[in-house]
């Protein structure tokens, strides 16, 4: 709203200082949210130090660092088949501020949830720090992975800030179905989906702690990203089109949240099967 | 003689705020958001005259900053802050365009010569008042009128953003300020007069 009661400091001798002199308007809501998950993953939420190389919009990361990191995959890729194999959960899903989404339409068997940190704007109850809970990453095609339900075993400490273990809600659906009209309503969901999101990766990332196999993703996962960016900067897409794409960014997002995570969780313990999955409101 | 109130754009952006906006550091570009939201959103809306619209205009405004942020280069002294209003003109001209609202009106060269006759009425220095009668011009009026009077275009430099000629700035800025004052000489909603009761007088 506009600020009426603003003293107006300069005499107002004709036209041009009663024009310019009028009191600035204010938008609406914070629009920042919204701009924020339209700018393209780039930098961090706090000044860098070199992380993964600075990146224009929509720019994929240099061929000869990718080749690099395809070596370096391919080894680390060996080593790990001597590992115990991750027991992994399906699609990560945070909890939704407007609970409308269909039941039934979640990809997994057994969603899991992100503790939201509380710098994203959501307050942690009492006086639990913000964390990260573990929340391990599963590829979306692998409908026969078995998800487990109950993750018993302890909480690993100074990571969980949990007060209870819930049962799944109903996630939010993230990209767009066909039938569902790209309302205001519908972009809204997704933008503040993809600035939740970013700053979850922002949070987690850590490239001095990347595994080779985890960097390789999360580069692919970038790249991926900065495709659908490049894709949104078109002014000659439909609606649908453009709610399609924004449900596709949200999807790749989560992804890299949840490679991010496991990449600390397996930094930090080595193995993250005692993580105890948990819902912090 | 007092000086004139700059235009709200006029915003000295630090070095190294400009320097983190550059490198694509979302939190640097969160302050230059902060800091030029209210400016460029109040820009949109004088020249829009919708909120909603003038919502999208900021959002497209600031993506294509960031976008090109890069490429400001500052020459001749030219400053941050005169390069995002361009930004913003443009943004909302577009718009006006997409929406079919910049009328092609003409120039009419009586108009030119009322611009320095329309003496400000006191109700001008209503800010509320004044606010509604600028709202209730038409788009292109009031886009010239803003951008002439509040922004301190030249009529030439309205004349190339609006892809018209200068004598079509100064008849809009005649027309306007005309217009407004009309407008602001009206009797405000709620202070009219009752209406005359004729004395009925008895003998």
């Amino acid at each position: 709203m506009p600020d009426m009661q603003a003293p107006r400091p300069t005499p107002i001798r004709d036209w041009r200082d009663a024009l310019s002199s009028l009191p600035l308007d204010t938008p609406d809501g914070d629009g920042w949210p919204r701009l924020a998950a339209r700018l393209p993953i780039h930098g961090n939420a706090v000044d860098p130090p070199a992380r993964r190389g600075t990146r224009q919009a929509g720019v994929a990361m240099p061929r000869r660092r990718r080749g690099w990191l395809a070596v370096a995959a391919v080894a680390g890729i060996a080593s790990l088949a001597l590992l115990p194999v991750l027991r992994v959960q399906d699609t990560i899903v945070e909890p939704s501020p407007s609970p409308t989404a269909p039941p039934g339409t979640v990809e997994s068997a057994v969603p899991v949830a992100i503790a939201q940190p509380a710098s994203v704007g959501q307050p942690v109850q009492g006086e639990a720090p913000p964390g990260i809970v573990a929340a391990v990453p599963a590829p979306r095609s692998g409908a026969g992975v078995a998800a487990s339900s109950r993750p018993g075993g302890r909480i690993p400490t100074g990571i969980a800030t949990a007060t209870s273990i819930q049962e799944p809600v109903a996630p939010p659906v993230a990209s767009a179905p066909a039938g569902i009209v790209p309302t205001g309503d519908a972009f809204d969901r997704l933008y503040d989906q993809s600035a939740r999101l970013e700053a979850l990766v922002a949070m987690a990332r850590d490239d001095g702690m990347a595994s080779a196999t985890g960097a390789y993703m999360a580069a692919a996962l970038e790249d991926r990203i900065g495709g659908i960016d490049a894709s949104l900067a078109r002014e000659d897409l439909l609606p649908d089109e453009r709610l399609r794409l924004w449900g596709d960014r949200v999807d790749a997002l989560r992804s890299l949240a949840a490679t991010e995570i496991s990449q600390r969780m397996i930094a930090l313990h080595g193995d993250a099967r005692g993580a105890v999955l948990v819902r912090v409101d | 003689m007092p000086p004139r109130t700059p235009s709200s754009f006029a915003i000295d952006v630090p070095e190294d705020l400009l320097a983190g906006v550059r490198a694509g550091r979302h939190v640097a570009f969160e302050r230059l958001y902060r800091l030029f939201e209210r400016p460029v959103f109040t820009l949109a809306l004088r020249m829009c005259g919708d909120r909603d619209v003038a919502a999208d205009v900021l959002q497209e405004t600031m993506l294509k900053v960031f976008a090109r942020a890069g490429g400001f280069n500052g020459r001749n002294g030219s400053p941050f802050w005169g390069w995002l209003r361009q930004v913003a003109v443009n943004e909302a001209l577009m718009r006006l365009r997409q929406q079919r609202r910049l009328d092609a009106e003409t120039a009419l060269p009586d108009d030119a010569c009322l611009e320095s006759e329309v003496p400000l009425p006191q109700a001008a220095a209503d800010a509320a008042r004044l606010q509604r009668a600028l709202a209730a011009l038409p788009p292109t009026t009031r886009s010239v009128l803003w951008l002439y009077h509040a922004e301190g275009y030249t009529h030439e430099e309205i004349a190339v953003l609006m892809e018209r000629t200068p004598s079509f700035s100064k008849s809009q800025v005649a027309r306007g300020t005309r217009r407004l004052r009309e407008l602001l000489e009206r009797p405000a909603v709620g202070h009219a007069r009752p209406p005359l009761v004729p004395e009925v007088r008895h003998a």
